[in-house]
């Protein structure tokens, strides 16, 4: 997506709209083609876009050591002529300095920029994967410890700009909200069969209308008349 | 003898060929230390070590492109893509340099490698996790296209694709990947690429297939009458797939049903169809039928089952060809 990125800065560019865009990936991301690609398009056509690495070290099992041999991401997009920075990711304010400067650069109309955030996965890739496989968990522990919602909630508290008290509230209201969420994507009902032949294009074409209309029966299309879809939403069995 | 699922028994097949061959490398996305994220290549990093079984950069046509390069240079190398949909990045380099470097270099310079890829839906995977590309490759001349469903011949498949001095694309039922054991010999034994296997002898209808969806060709076999007597066939390679076993059975038989996972237009069935009209002709009782994959993507999970060809479908098909 790094390269759709790069067009749609460029239509927000044409629409003059003044808007900027953000991509963000990982530091596997950064190996492939596409990124590479991206970040020579987005420079030449000086498209609006803010390349933001979030490079938490590992791809799945593959440490960053392993990902590239260059010292930083942030160093790729010096080749792009793009300026370039790298920032403690867990710092959100050296993040949001970064961007705002990104972001002016770009509504200037002085093309892309690149913003390297180091950071890191606490959790495994999926709940598939179970990092201990490949990870030492003294690396983990460390990086518990730079967490960017603990650094700061202890940086607002020395500030006297929050307590145990808000800090109760805002437990409580995640809780609630979290509640309500998984609530009402429980409550979602299984998605229609026929749905599945629905935004492959703007209309169905005729020959797909036919394989949904016989989804149910032996060769799709072949035998119109007997049960399918259409007879079952029409509640008539053949 | 060991009873192995598919996992374990490709993983089999690897070890044994790369403890015999120092030419065989690995190369792909978490197939190192993690042994990959099926675990197919489990315990083949602590073994054979970082030169042999290489954790690449996150980059499909890196592996693909890399590894063709090490295979012109006097490699074997075995390259993992971690799902079907990951192909796409590869596909450049598959179909524009692995499969035309022989005829390019006039048989200078040749390709002998391996990808190995999981394939097919089932396992409630997102979007890219789920395709069934096989057609797409069978339709691109200069590589050989694979896919066993079963553990004993996953092992004996692999060394022969392994050994194979073209590419081969060795696709592998993820579906199918723990679903269920068989006894696989220790000893190392080969099984030609090119050559389908009749599970069941039959006298009325010949069903072909390939892939997971084996089991429900097997399921609806079980559900028809048994004054029926049905010959199943598993094709186990696409490409060049074995028209002569399809062609001697058909010719038995008189009916045909092909079915398969992918979507319908243009896929195998189409082929196997249209082959089975040319040379069979005469011998016909009934049209040939498929049954398929809808022209559609994989859904999401809550309907991936409505997707996936089943017994019910497959029955159907049997039913209407043996009544036509």
């Amino acid at each position: 997506h790094m390269l759709h990125a790069a067009g749609i800065g460029y239509a927000e560019k044409v629409r003059k709209t003044g808007n900027v865009v953000a991509t963000y990936f990982g530091d596997g991301a950064t190996s492939e083609g596409d990124f590479h690609e991206a970040m020579n398009f987005a420079s030449v056509l000086k498209s609006p876009v803010i390349f933001i690495n979030q490079n938490n070290s590992w791809a799945i099992s593959v440490p960053r050591a392993k990902q590239m041999a260059s010292e930083t991401v942030a160093q790729k997009a010096l080749a792009y002529g793009m300026p370039t920075v790298r920032v403690d990711g867990n710092d959100i304010f050296a993040v949001k300095y970064a961007m705002d400067e990104a972001v002016a650069r770009a509504r200037k109309g002085d093309g892309p920029s690149f913003i390297e955030c180091v950071t890191y996965r606490l959790g495994d890739h999926t709940t598939a994967d179970d990092a201990r496989r490949y990870r030492d968990p003294a690396e983990v522990e460390a990086w518990i410890a730079r967490d960017p919602l603990i650094r700061t909630r202890k940086y607002l508290e020395n500030r006297k700009l929050w307590d145990q008290a808000k800090d109760d509230q805002l437990q409580e209201r995640a809780k609630t909200i979290v509640k309500e969420v998984v609530a009402t994507a429980e409550g979602i009902a299984k998605p229609e069969v026929r749905s599945i032949f629905e935004n492959m294009f703007a209309d169905v074409p005729p020959e797909m209308a036919l394989q949904r209309d016989t989804m149910r029966t032996s060769s799709l299309g072949k035998y119109p008349d007997q049960v399918g879809l259409q007879g079952e939403a029409l509640g008539t069995r053949h | 003898m060991a009873t192995l699922n598919l996992v374990q028994a490709i993983n089999l097949a690897l070890q044994q060929e790369m403890a015999k061959d120092d030419r065989v490398i690995i190369l792909g996305e978490d197939v190192g230390p993690n042994g990959g994220v099926f675990r197919v290549t489990e315990g083949l990093h602590a073994q054979f070590g970082d030169a042999r079984v290489i954790d690449t950069p996150l980059a499909e046509s890196g592996i693909i492109g890399t590894a063709i390069g090490m295979a012109m240079n006097g490699l074997r190398p075995v390259p993992e893509i971690q799902f079907d949909g990951f192909l796409g990045p590869a596909y450049d380099q598959i179909v524009n340099h692995a499969a035309r470097s022989r005829s390019r270099s006039r048989g200078a310079v040749t390709v002998p490698l391996t990808i190995r890829v999981p394939v097919g839906g089932g396992i409630h995977a997102p979007e890219l996790h789920s395709d069934s590309p096989e057609a797409i490759y069978a339709h691109s001349p200069g590589i050989k296209v694979v896919m066993p469903t079963t553990p004993y011949d996953a092992k004996g498949l692999l060394i022969s694709a392994i050994r194979d001095p073209d590419p081969v694309i060795f696709f592998e039922p993820k579906r199918v990947y723990r679903s269920f054991r068989e006894e696989v010999p220790e000893d190392e034994y080969t099984i030609p690429i090119g050559e389908a296997k009749v599970v069941s002898e039959g006298d009325d209808l010949t069903v072909v297939t390939w892939g997971a969806s084996l089991f429900q060709c097997i399921e609806a076999l079980d559900n028809a009458p048994d004054d029926v007597s049905i010959e199943l066939i598993d094709l186990r390679t696409i490409d060049p797939f074995d028209m002569d076993t399809v062609a001697a059975s058909v010719e038995k038989t008189g009916r045909c049903v092909v079915v398969h996972e992918a979507a319908m237009t243009c896929g195998l069935g189409a082929e196997i169809s249209s082959r089975v009209q040319e040379r069979c002709f005469l011998h016909l009782l009934a049209p040939v039928q498929r049954v398929t994959g809808f022209d559609t993507l994989m859904p999401y999970y809550k309907l991936e089952n409505e997707y996936l060809v089943n017994a019910n479908r497959v029955g159907m098909a049997i039913r209407e060809t043996l009544a036509y």
